[in-house]
């Protein structure tokens, strides 16, 4: 997992046992908010979260482990892709398919 | 239709239990994802955007009420409240969990049910007309063959480990229902001169990155023969068909680098070597297998059914489902019914458990205890009196299953896009619901006619975007959405592949630009004239002009 | 490498034969098909018992004349998804009437063991340290099957077998 950005990463992976999407905090546990995750520049520090990320896949916590882009708008974090975006709101399609709560903190780029 | 007997229920149950094995030693630690991947894709089971997403096999799309209920069970009791209905006859579940799965599966089991090879390098689920059975241009029942084809690619050892995945379809009439042209295997049945039945078999067929029309490599295959030049064809693919990059691993791109004469020599030379041998399927194995498929008792009824026709007449909103979503059956006195799966601004396809518990009341009561799925992603009750049409469509309608658009606009193809699919660069069911709502009009969806159109969210093409008179591809432009349009594909007899229109529009536009082109068609259209043969007579021209027209 | 055969770990008593080696060890050695091809003549004076060692992408048809000097013919699976080796062992079996030991080598899972067993593999290279105890697990899993391998002739009827011992 080669990072070519420069920008904010935050970690995200798959719960093995569960499958739903969640992100890898400070607190090196595993979050289904995005905005409660551990977002870096640093590219040491991201390659350190991937670490644990595959520490947790061997203790069979999580799977599919990768870093992708957010921005930071006024204290929010948001995905720079479309991908992440819906990745972290559930479909676009019927409100009702979301995977966790909606996390009042969370903006969602607009559809 | 097929019941499984004592050996098809152990075998299910053995490899419930293996399947539950598999998870357990994943889940210890045994088996690493890159180990249990394979294990768990062989089983249906993808890891996808938001979740796991599990893959339930409907044999040739054919379904008892029975099964049906377990599937709202299902759904209700392990997801979301709701499945999904696919391309290739089979349902989707979205939001299973891993450690629940093998639970599913031991429920599916118990009403014949499984998820076996509905995914991974393997032959996939065999699909069929979903008119099987009733349709009036039928030959003889494709399912039975499908039936045959299905108990002999489970779990064969030979052919597990494919270079790519492997779809087979069978088709019984002329008209043919299944696309057979488009897949890796397509089975037509056929009469010869004698009058004997037998299979047109066409290989190499397929859609993707790379859309190929099947080629004819036997004209008439005596059906005696139909597992030993299946075998055959598999075991040159699995020999031959590349193994160094994924996207040009299918037999399509085999078929076309060998060439089409070359390549049959290779699958006749190997079953020259096998046939007459121990795949060779006696008479009174089909014979056994025909009789699950044996029509229900029909009534003796007249053509002419006189209160269905008063209430056709009296109720406009009836008429005008009847017309659309009601197909003529072979038994005098009964139809089909296609149950829309789209109404408008809904996602294309998806069902909710209580709108799978109705159809299968009205199956159990008033279609002879079956349902179909369509791989046009809507469901279909294939034994209804006339008399019980307008019963069987109130309860539709009250259900929000009775949108009277079969076939029509807004009946749309769509795959689940990027709301869900870990492979797709663009949402299609966002595009889909905006268009039916553009064209919520039912009068003006009736002019139109027949007219398909088809959405997939990427090159993989599961939404079939490229046999769609109207196809619709979603592709990522620097980060954003946009949407190359096709027309004139076609997955009939009359086999076509789509051809792009021009540069591609943006999330914002698709729906104005689909718009277009209907309204072109409209205006350019002769007597009797549907969307494929007006573009046949006037090309892209007339199109292009308004679509690109300066705005 | 522990080779497991007929439910047993048991001693692998062949040898490769070295790359360019000119004198062939005493004893059972293995050659690939560049090494036969090249040396078929010296080779087939070889003392002892001689094996072939095949790539995924090599055909048997390659040897099938040849078959008479090898008592152990043993196929590559690179990745487990590479499966051309299912179709080799069969054409072996079924086709040209190997008898020799015919044994999967390389990327070998437990849940491959009854695929493999049923098209004709009768040994195995298997990595898993309880490979007696994944192998008994693996065979009785599932005793079913919807087709026929094997030179069993022409069936009668129905298709299916049920798993006697060696099943195929």
């Amino acid at each position: 997992m080669s990072l070519k950005h420069t920008g904010l990463q935050v970690v995200t992976a798959n719960r093995l046992r569960q499958g739903d999407v969640v992100y890898l905090t400070d607190g090196g546990s595993w979050s289904p908010h995005l905005n409660e995750s551990r977002a870096s520049a640093d590219k040491a520090v991201v390659e350190a979260m991937l670490a644990k990320a595959a520490e947790d896949v061997a203790a069979r916590l999580v799977v599919a482990p990768y870093a992708f882009e957010v921005v930071e708008i006024d204290g929010i974090l948001q995905p720079l892709s479309t991908r992440e975006t819906i990745r972290a709101a559930g479909p676009t399609v019927r409100a009702d398919y979301r995977s966790t709560p909606p996390d009042p903190k969370q903006q969602v780029k607009a559809a | 239709m097929y019941r499984y007997d004592e050996f098809d229920l152990a075998f299910v149950k053995q490899r419930v239990k293996q399947f539950r094995g598999q998870v357990e030693r994943r889940l210890s630690g045994e088996l690493s994802e890159d180990e249990f991947k394979p294990l768990r894709l062989m089983n249906g089971l993808y890891l996808q955007l938001h979740a796991y997403m599990l893959r339930v096999a409907v044999p040739y799309g054919t379904l008892s009420s029975r099964q049906l209920r377990k599937l709202a069970a299902i759904a209700r009791k392990y997801d979301r409240g709701y499945g999904h209905f696919t391309t290739r006859q089979n349902i989707q579940y979205n939001w299973p969990k891993l450690v629940d799965v093998p639970d599913i599966l031991e429920e599916l089991a118990t009403v014949e049910m499984h998820a076996i090879q509905t995914s991974g390098n393997c032959i996939r689920n065999v699909t069929a007309d979903h008119f099987a059975g009733a349709a009036g241009d039928e030959i003889e029942d494709p399912r039975v063959y499908g039936e045959i084809i299905r108990q002999w690619s489970s779990l064969h050892p030979e052919f597990s480990f494919l270079p790519r995945k492997f779809k087979i379809a069978v088709t019984g009439a002329p008209n043919d229902r299944a696309a057979v042209r488009f897949h890796d295997i397509g089975l037509q049945i056929r009469r010869n001169a004698a009058g004997d039945v037998g299979f047109e078999v066409i290989v190499g067929g397929g859609l993707g990155r790379t859309p190929y029309i099947g080629v004819t490599i036997r004209e008439f295959l005596p059906k005696q023969h139909l597992l030993s030049y299946l075998e055959a064809i598999l075991r040159v693919y699995n020999q031959l068909g590349r193994r160094d990059n994924i996207y040009k691993a299918r037999i399509k791109i085999l078929v076309q680098q060998t060439g089409a004469e070359a390549f049959r020599d290779l699958v006749e030379d190997e079953w020259l070597q096998i046939k007459d041998g121990a795949l060779t399927l006696p008479a009174e194995e089909i014979q056994r297998i025909e009789a699950y498929f044996a029509p229900p008792a029909f009534e003796t009824l007249e053509a002419n059914q006189p209160a269905f026709e008063a209430r056709r007449f009296e109720d406009r909103a009836f008429a005008r489902w009847v017309r659309s979503n009601v197909t003529p059956h072979k038994a005098p006195g009964y139809a089909c019914v296609t149950i829309s799966l789209k109404p408008e601004g809904e996602a294309p396809g998806d069902a909710s458990a209580e709108q799978m518990e109705v159809v299968a009341d009205l199956a159990e009561r008033l279609s002879s205890d079956e349902i179909r799925v369509s791989h046009e992603q809507n469901l279909v009750l294939p034994h209804v009196r006339l008399t019980d049409l307008a019963e069987v469509w109130e309860a539709l309608e009250a259900n929000g299953l009775g949108t009277p658009n079969a076939g029509l606009v807004s009946d749309i193809i769509a795959c689940p896009g990027l709301d869900y699919c870990n492979l797709a660069n663009a949402r299609s069911i966002p595009v889909a619901q905006r268009i039916t709502q553009r064209f919520s009009d039912l009068k003006r969806q009736h002019e139109i006619g027949d007219l398909k159109i088809k959405i997939s969210g990427c090159i993989n093409a599961c939404g079939h975007h490229h046999v769609g008179h109207i196809g619709i591809l979603g592709v990522d432009k620097k980060g954003e959405e946009f949407y190359q349009i096709t027309l004139g594909g076609s997955a009939d007899q009359n086999a076509a592949i789509g051809k792009i229109i021009g540069p591609a529009f943006s999330y914002d536009e698709v729906v104005d630009a689909v718009d277009s082109v209907v309204a072109t068609y409209l205006e350019q259209r002769r007597e009797g004239e549907r969307f494929n043969d007006t573009l046949a007579r006037i090309g892209h021209a007339p199109f292009k002009e308004k679509l690109y027209a300066a705005a | 490498m522990p080779l497991l055969k007929d439910g047993k770990l048991v001693e692998d008593s062949w040898t490769p034969l070295a790359e360019g080696a000119e004198a062939t060890p005493e004893g059972g050695v293995i050659v690939t098909l560049e090494q036969w091809q090249a040396g078929r003549e010296r080779l087939r004076g070889h003392n002892g018992r001689l094996g072939l060692r095949l790539k995924s992408d090599q055909s048997p048809a390659a040897i099938a004349d040849d078959l008479g000097h090898f008592d152990l013919i043993a196929l590559e699976f690179p990745r487990f998804g590479d499966g051309r080796a299912y179709s080799h062992a069969r054409l072996l079996r079924e086709r040209y009437g190997f008898k020799g030991e015919l044994r999967a080598v390389g990327n070998v899972l437990r849940d491959q063991l009854l695929f493999m067993l049923r098209c004709g593999f009768d040994a195995f290279e298997i990595a898993n340290e309880n490979a007696v105890e994944a192998w008994r697990e693996a065979v009785a899993e599932i005793d079913l099957f919807y087709q026929p391998t094997g030179s069993s002739g022409p069936t009668l009827g129905v298709l299916r077998r049920t798993a006697g011992p060696g099943t195929r």
